[in-house]
């Protein structure tokens, strides 16, 4: 499969007065064409500033200090300003988690929309119009017309995620990243905009790059998963394995702690332990605190991602096979 | 939104008279019979009480406070003692003066508060931003008349390029614009600085950076708008409090407005004149703020559907 995006050992880091903090440390990525990756990981674990360093939207005190973002095999890191300008809503558009508050108050959300075909293509103020409206259509917003001049507070959440995910897909992007786009949304309308999204995404082939904190998400519309853990990759898998063979301790602990309506006698799993401070990360593995399966090892050093076959990577000791063998 | 401004407007009638009683009581309360401050110190006390009575001054005061906005609703606030005029023709006459000094200010104000504060934001924390902080902080904090006596000291004693004082010519209104205007740039660019920065915060403008518009575009499409709105305020009411009479800066440079109008009805005891002058500049205040309120409503869409 051709390769749209590969991150390489990606490093963003905060620079804050208490110290650097390694949000992102050495992620590799790889999204192939018309393919949907999820990135899932709880919160802090660096997923939306992975996203936002693939942009390169980031500012002070955040800054990329190392590592390669592979667009179409053009490293995005090396490219001026002016050149990023072109690439960002045009080749790589993104969608964030608020819809309440990524619209701004005081513009109509079709003149909202209109304004990135303006940025990027030549075309007038009335085909915009004309394309913004069709692409409303196409995103299921009712009375596309009428909706072109309202004002984002006039439209509920659903709408106004449509109306983001118009803006995301309206220069035909090669590939769209997905903010936990539907974690601020009631779980009906969360069902309906992951179900558009899969539709748009199979009829024009663009790539996703879904970030969420959720797995039923991920079950719903990822093909590959990417599992993140303070700033690091733990594991990388299709899908299917992802649920039926998980091989890392943390990946288990998430997908244990999904209420289940078969399991409804016992207690709800949570890992336990919170997410470490990225300012004062552990020795070793940055799971071990938290993990039920630590050995002596994983206290002293960092495992590497071990490769189990398939495409499936784990960075754990307990797939080190001279390790566990000798 | 017609709706909106109705109201705005009807709940200001209540507070313009409850404001023009208020006025009026702690006139009443002030010392000195009104006819013998009219008459000069030699008239005779006889003459005073018949005169007083005559002209309904020991009715009770509610009479009096209804006789007075009667005749106020008729374009009548009574005559100056000491100048011997209707009040409403004084005001009338000063009024222009007051307008053309606040419209310079005002506008010497904006032309410069806005873009300085645009400037400091983007720039923040860099040598520009700490400069131009500081000339509004000195403009917002130094007394006005120490700026007038140094503006005209140089620009008008040693210079001569401008004129000392009087209000005959625009060259005339530009020290005092810009002593009267200076406090008003400074507050405006301070809050210019300070909405931006809190603006450029919200998700919308991550939204704006990631739809590839260029960081100029950022700020003059997305942020400023939005981070000029309460601005608009401050500036209406900066502007409606102009226009109620720059005491100080019409003083210093002898210009004939509402403010020394004021000085000289206090000066000289002349009650009508205060009591009229004073409500005047109240009411254009009043005015002011529901000028705001309304022009607001009109730059934000949230507001306007309410
Ligand atoms: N502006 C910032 N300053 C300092 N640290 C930050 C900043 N933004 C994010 N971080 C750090 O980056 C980590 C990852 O954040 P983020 O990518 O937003 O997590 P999430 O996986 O929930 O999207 C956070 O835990 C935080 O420590
Ligand atoms: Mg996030």
């Amino acid at each position: 499969m051709k390769k749209v995006l590969e991150v390489k050992n990606l490093k963003t880091h905060f620079f804050t007065q208490k110290g650097v903090v390694p949000a992102v440390d050495g992620v590799d990525i790889e999204v192939g064409a018309g393919e949907v990756v999820g990135i899932v990981g709880e919160s802090g674990c660096g997923k939306s500033v992975t996203a936002m360093s693939i942009l390169q939207l980031l500012q002070f005190p955040g800054k990329t200090v190392d590592g390669e973002v592979l667009l179409d095999g053009e490293d995005l890191l090396l490219k001026s300003p002016e050149e990023m300008y072109k690439y960002r809503g045009n080749k790589i558009s993104m969608i964030f988690q608020e819809p309440m508050t990524s619209l701004n108050p005081v513009y109509t959300v079709g003149k909202q929309v209109a304004e990135i075909l303006r940025v990027h293509t030549n075309i007038s103020k009335v085909e915009a119009r004309k394309k913004v409206i069709q692409m409303f259509e196409k995103v299921g917003i009712p009375e596309p017309i009428k909706r072109y001049d309202a004002y984002p507070h006039q439209l509920s959440g659903g709408l106004r995620q449509r109306v983001m995910i118009a803006m995301a897909i309206i220069c035909d992007p090669v590939l769209m990243i997905a903010d936990e786009p539907t974690t601020a949304l009631d779980v009906t309308i969360e069902a309906q905009i992951l179900y558009l999204m899969k539709q748009l995404q199979k009829d024009s082939g663009t790539s996703i790059v879904m970030i969420t904190h959720n797995l039923g998400v991920v079950a719903e519309v990822c093909d590959r998963v990417y599992v993140m853990y303070a700033g690091k990759v733990m594991e990388t898998t299709d899908v299917f394995t992802l649920f039926e063979n998980p091989l890392h301790p943390y990946t288990s602990g998430l997908l244990n702690s999904i209420p289940k309506l078969t399991r409804v006698d016992e207690d709800l799993y949570t890992i336990r332990g919170i997410v470490p401070n990225l300012l004062n990360l552990p020795e070793g593995c940055r799971f071990c605190p938290r993990c039920d399966r630590a050995m002596k090892i994983c206290t002293v050093m960092e495992p590497p991602l071990y490769d189990v076959g398939d495409g499936h990577q784990v960075r754990c000791f307990l797939y080190d096979k001279e390790l566990m063998n000798g | 939104m017609t709706k909106y401004i109705i109201r705005r407007i009807l709940t200001a009638i209540p507070i313009m008279i409850a404001v023009v009683f208020i006025i009026f009581m702690l006139l009443q309360v002030l010392p000195g019979n009104p006819i013998s401050i009219m008459m000069g110190e030699k008239a005779k006390p006889a003459v005073i009480e018949r005169v007083s009575r005559e002209l309904g001054l020991y009715d009770p005061v509610l009479v009096r406070f209804g006789r007075y906005v009667w005749n106020a609703l008729h374009g009548d606030f009574g005559r100056s003692y000491k100048l011997n005029r209707q009040v409403s023709d004084l005001i009338k006459l000063s009024f222009p003066n007051t307008v053309r000094l606040a419209i310079s200010a005002s506008l010497f104000a904006w032309l410069m508060g806005i873009p300085a504060g645009i400037i400091s934001a983007i720039k923040r924390n860099k040598f520009v931003d700490h400069f131009v902080m500081a000339i509004a902080l000195v403009g917002i904090s130094s007394p006005v008349f120490w700026g007038a006596m140094l503006l005209q000291f140089v620009f008008g004693f040693k210079l001569k390029l401008l004129p000392l004082s009087g209000y005959n010519s625009y060259k005339h209104m530009i020290l005092p614009a810009i002593i009267l205007g200076w406090a008003s740039a400074g507050s405006i660019a301070r809050m210019v600085r300070s909405n931006l920065l809190e603006v450029m915060k919200n998700d919308y403008i991550r939204t704006a950076r990631s739809k590839g518009l260029k960081p100029w575009a950022v700020v003059y499409k997305h942020a400023l708008k939005n981070s000029l709105m309460p601005v608009v305020t401050l500036m209406a009411i900066q502007f409606a409090g102009m226009l109620s009479g720059a005491v100080i800066t019409e003083t210093v440079f002898g210009i004939g407005g509402i403010g020394r109008l004021t000085v000289d009805a206090i000066n000289n005891r002349d009650m009508p004149l205060l009591q009229g002058a004073t409500i005047f500049s109240t009411l254009i205040i009043i005015i002011g703020n529901m000028a705001a309120d309304i022009m607001y409503s009109f730059l934000d869409p949230r507001i306007r559907d309410r």
